[in-house]
Parts: structure tokens; sequence; C-alpha cells
């Protein structure tokens, strides 16, 4: 209890160097577990992009590939799946349900994907959740499309909108637009987080519909063109598709149908389990995670070393302070104690600052974090890991009290009475 | 955010998928509640230390004896938690011969006293057979799809 007084008192008394010093291990606390809830953040927006799908089926290249063309709107595929493959494969009694996904064309920078109404029924990301429409309807008629919620943002688009699909994949505005086949903006789709929300989507009719006088891969001459007016979504049929998503009765049926695709004799095809792909995907990239959990250590390195840097030069100013202590009857090792007690309370009061301060960003920045970059902060306690951080951080901060506490020790008595000439 | 993590594991994590490698091998875990299967693929010099056809009676030995010690010990080697009190049983057993190498594949089916959400499963592969040095373990149950590349007897997986 004397020892708690007389360290509070004693730092009261330097309130300024005390406060910069329980500010820099706050500041050092809050990066570390900042940076540790940013990554779970990161590995759950990572591996939750996709979620209750068993299995994603592809032409025959890396899963790696097909993960990224289909999930993270990343490259392309080099072959397409035949849809008598697709409708072939869809009949196998341990198959549940399916989404066909068609890709190839884009809008302004933005992805175009064929598919049909299953997609807003079995699409699920970040465990439950499903793909909810803000305004309007799913894609009824053959030249209706939705629209990803960031797409609308930032093209600002309303519900009637024409909008003109480019031939191909772009980065920006087209070079060869479908404008003769022009589509309207039936529905907008709630935020996901997830790179759902960038792209464009209508029916595979819609996307046959756009191909149907392209058959020679280049733009259709004025005498080949097929009018708009004579395309019909009942009479369209549907030739190809680039993967499909898969979803099994039981989860023993998907190892099964897994390999049974893999070795489909029909056609050379690729069955990959979602979350098995990202989760390697996320093993591989370990060494980041390493690397910021390094940088966040350093920080906490150098609060420390600023909290031993202010507790030693103070204690050039404190000699009087502790040589009238040892004169009243305190011991060295009291003096030791009193120091090292000193360190341990500026390191509680540093770790519990940064610990709020690290909950009051959380927050503060979640929905802004959420928005742009995808990152769902879950969770609003801390892990053991983070209560493991805190606990070093204090016994570190403790443990750094012993050297000015060793030095105040060696001290003689006479050091702090005897005035200096 | 994405982009820069997934073109760093486009340069990193690519891998290849279904060679054959001596030392590695891949397994498969799928399971609905208290009910799973587990599906592996070994080279099989891996489990006898050999990839030619056992012709002679001394191979032929070492190729029983190594598939026995797969079947018998195949919960040392696959550790789910002893609370959910799970038995696993042989299935199929496969060797496909090839001209110069061979691969076994395992099957067995598992069934527990409760579901195995939640709860952890250790890998010791290396324990039983010492010829081990990767195993690619993909597990899948509800809610859960994840993956561990095992490098060391107790490498462990949480399913959740």
């Amino acid at each position: 209890m004397v020892f708690l007084k007389l360290a509070i008192k004693s730092l009261k008394n330097r309130v300024f160097t005390t406060g910069l010093t329980v500010l820099s291990i706050a500041l050092s606390v809050t990066l570390l577990l900042s940076v540790e809830r940013a990554k779970r953040a990161a590995e759950e927006g990572f591996t939750q992009t996709i979620s209750k799908t068993d299995l994603i089926v592809g032409a025959r290249s890396g899963p790696l590939q097909l993960i990224l063309y289909t999930v993270f709107n990343m490259g392309n595929a080099t072959h397409n799946v035949s849809y008598e493959s697709y409708e072939d494969i869809k009949k196998n009694p341990a198959i549940e349900w399916t989404i066909p996904y068609s890709l190839g064309d884009g809008h302004r920078g933005f992805r175009v994907v064929g598919t049909n109404e299953d997609f807003f029924k079995y699409y699920h990301y970040r465990g439950s959740q499903k793909i909810a429409l803000a305004e309007g309807d799913v894609f009824k008629g053959l030249w209706d499309v939705v629209v990803g919620a960031d797409v609308a943002r930032k093209l600002n688009y309303k519900l009637g909108e024409r909008i003109i699909v480019t031939h191909g994949v772009t980065k920006g505005e087209g070079v060869q637009n479908h404008d003769d086949k022009p589509f309207v903006v039936s529905g907008i789709m709630k935020p996901t987080g997830t790179p759902l929300d960038r792209g464009v989507y209508m029916s595979l009719q819609g996307m046959e519909a756009l191909h149907i006088d392209w058959q020679s891969g280049a733009a259709p001459t004025p005498e080949n063109a097929v009018p708009r007016e004579q395309l019909n979504k009942d009479t369209l049929k549907v030739h190809t598709i680039t993967a499909f998503f898969v979803g099994s009765k039981t989860r023993i049926d998907t190892l099964r149908l897994q390999r049974e695709i893999n070795n489909y004799k029909e056609e050379p095809l690729l069955a990959i389990i979602p979350g098995v792909t990202l989760s390697e995907l996320w093993n591989g990239l370990s060494y980041v995670e390493g690397v910021l959990r390094m940088i966040s250590w350093m920080v906490v390195v150098v609060g420390f070393m600023a909290m031993l840097i202010a507790l030693t030069t103070t204690l050039n100013e404190r000699r009087r302070e502790m040589a009238i202590l040892r004169s009243v009857g305190a011991t060295s090792s009291q003096l030791v104690g009193l120091l090292v007690f000193e360190s341990a309370l500026l390191t509680l009061l540093g770790v519990i600052s940064g610990a709020v301060l690290s909950l009051v960003l959380v927050a503060a920045l979640k929905p802004w974090l959420e928005t742009e970059f995808g990152l769902y902060l879950t969770g609003s306690g801390f892990t053991a890991r983070e209560w493991v951080y805190m606990l070093v951080t204090l016994v570190g901060g403790t443990l750094i009290g012993l050297v000015p506490a060793m030095r105040a020790q060696r001290l003689a008595l006479k050091d702090g009475l005897s005035v200096r000439l | 955010m994405f982009k820069v993590l997934l073109i760093s594991v486009m340069v990193l994590a690519a891998r290849d998928h279904g060679s054959h490698e001596h030392g590695a091998g891949r397994v498969s875990i799928g399971f609905d509640g208290r009910k799973g299967r587990i599906e592996m693929e070994i080279p099989a010099e891996t489990l006898f230390g050999f990839e030619h056809e056992a012709k002679s009676k001394k191979d032929k030995q070492k190729k029983e004896e190594a598939l026995k010690n797969l079947e018998e010990k195949i919960t040392e080697m696959i550790v789910f938690d002893p609370a959910l009190k799970c038995e696993v049983r042989k299935d199929i057993f496969e060797v496909s011969q090839s001209k110069n190498h061979a691969d076994v594949e395992a099957d067995f089916t598992v069934s527990c006293d409760k579901a195995v959400a939640e709860s952890t499963v250790s890998f010791h592969f290396e324990k039983v057979f010492s010829r081990f040095k990767k195993v690619q373990v993909d597990f899948i149950t509800d809610g859960v799809q994840k993956s561990l590349q095992v490098l060391k007897n107790g490498d462990s997986l949480e399913l959740k």
C-alpha cells in the first residue's frame, strides 16, 4: 500500500513524462492488437468470400486459377465447360443444387456474369449470409441485369438504367461494345463486402444472346447481325458455361463427387473444395502474417525503450528523493521494488489504455473498413492470443523497470544528500 | 487489399496438385455430424519402401505388413478428440501399379459418439511411417472446409 501511494505521488510529480510514457506503450499495444485483429478480419474476409458451396467445377487447370476467376473476378478461364456436361453432372443424385457461371464480358471495368436465379437462392458468403437486393428484382427478362453494390455506387446506376456490355474483360471503357443489345438494370444488390459487389449479373440466355452473332469470334457484319427484337429467352440455347458451383447432399458425398468429377470421361474437368483451396492459399500467406507481427513487436520494444529512457533520465532528478527514502529507513531492495512497481504501474496503464483505444478504433472504423476494404472485424472481445500479448507486454514492461532500479540501488546514500559543486 | 494478397499467393502458394511425390501424401476427410470418411492417397514408396511390383516373398511380406500397419494404426496417425469416442474402420485398400510408380488408395469409415464440429484433430503420420515428410490434409464438415500441410507429428486442425 505504501508502495502504491509513493509510486502514485512520484508519478504525479512527473505527470508530463509519465503521460508520454503511458501514451507510447498504449500506442504500441494498440498497434499490436490492431494488427492481430486486422489479420483475423483479412483471413475471415478471404476464406469466407464463399461459403456453403461444396465444390467449384471448371475446365481442368489449376485450383488457384479456378478460384481466382470464379470467386475473386481475377484472371480468365482457358477453356469453357460444355452445357451438356453441366446438365449431365447436375443429374448426379448426390447433388442438391448448382449455380452455373458464365464469364468473359465486362462493363466499364466490371465483370459481367451470366447465371440463373439459383445464384440468388444458393450463393452464400461469410457463413450463412445470402445475396439480397437493395432495390428492384432479379433478372426475369432476357435483357435484365442485376448490378453489384459497388457497380451501382461507382457508376451511379439506378433501376431502369440502360447499360452496354463490352466484349471481353477490360479495365476501363471497352473497345468492342455489344451496343446493338443494351440491357436494363432490374435490380441492385445490397453490399456484401466481397468481390460479388463488383459484378453485373444477367441470365445465361442473356449472355448467349450477346454472342449469338459473334460465332466467328469477331463482331458481326451488318448483314450477319441478329436484331435484339428477334431474340427470345425461351428459345435461346445455352452452349457453354465457364464454371459451376455445387452443393452436395452430404459432406461425405462431396469427397466422392469430387473424385468422380475429376475423373469425368466426357470432358477434362476440375472440382475443388473452395474452403480448402482458400485455406491452402491463406496458409501460403503466413509469411505476411509473420512480418506484420514482427513489426508490431518491434513497435512494442520501441515503446519499452521509451519507458526505459524516461525512467533512467528522471532517475537523475530523483537522486534526492531516493536518498531521503534511504535516510528514513528504506532499504536499497525496497527502492528497487518501488521503481519496478512504478514501471509495472506505467505498463499496466499503457496496456489498459491501448486495449481500450483498440476497441474504440474498431468500433469507429468498422463501417469504413467494411465498405472500403472488405475487412469484417468480427467478435467484440479479445482472443486468447490477444490476452497473451497483453500479458507478455505487462511482464516485459515490468522487467524493463529493473534496469533503472538496479542503477538506483548502486547510488550511494550521500550521492543524493550531498550538494554537487 | 485482396489483390495484393492474391498476387502474393499466386507467386508463393502455387502448388502442384495430384503429383506423385515420395514422402508426400494426400488425406481427405469428410464428416456429416458423427459419421465420416477418410480417403488417403499415398505413394507406395512411403509405406512399403519400394514402388516396383512386389514379386519376391520379402517384398510381398513388406507390403502386407505396411498395409496391416496402415489399417491397425490409422487411429494413431489421425487422432480425433478422445471425448468424441471415434471408431475408424477400413473400407477399401487399393494399390494402383503403373510402370515406375505405385500409389496406395486407402478409404476408411469413421463413426463417433459426438459430432466432430468444434473439436481438434491431430496428425502423427511420421510416427507410424517414418518416410512421411508432408501430408496435405483437407477436412470438410458442416460449415468448415479447411486444409493443413502436416510437416511434423502433432500438427493439428481446429474444426471451427
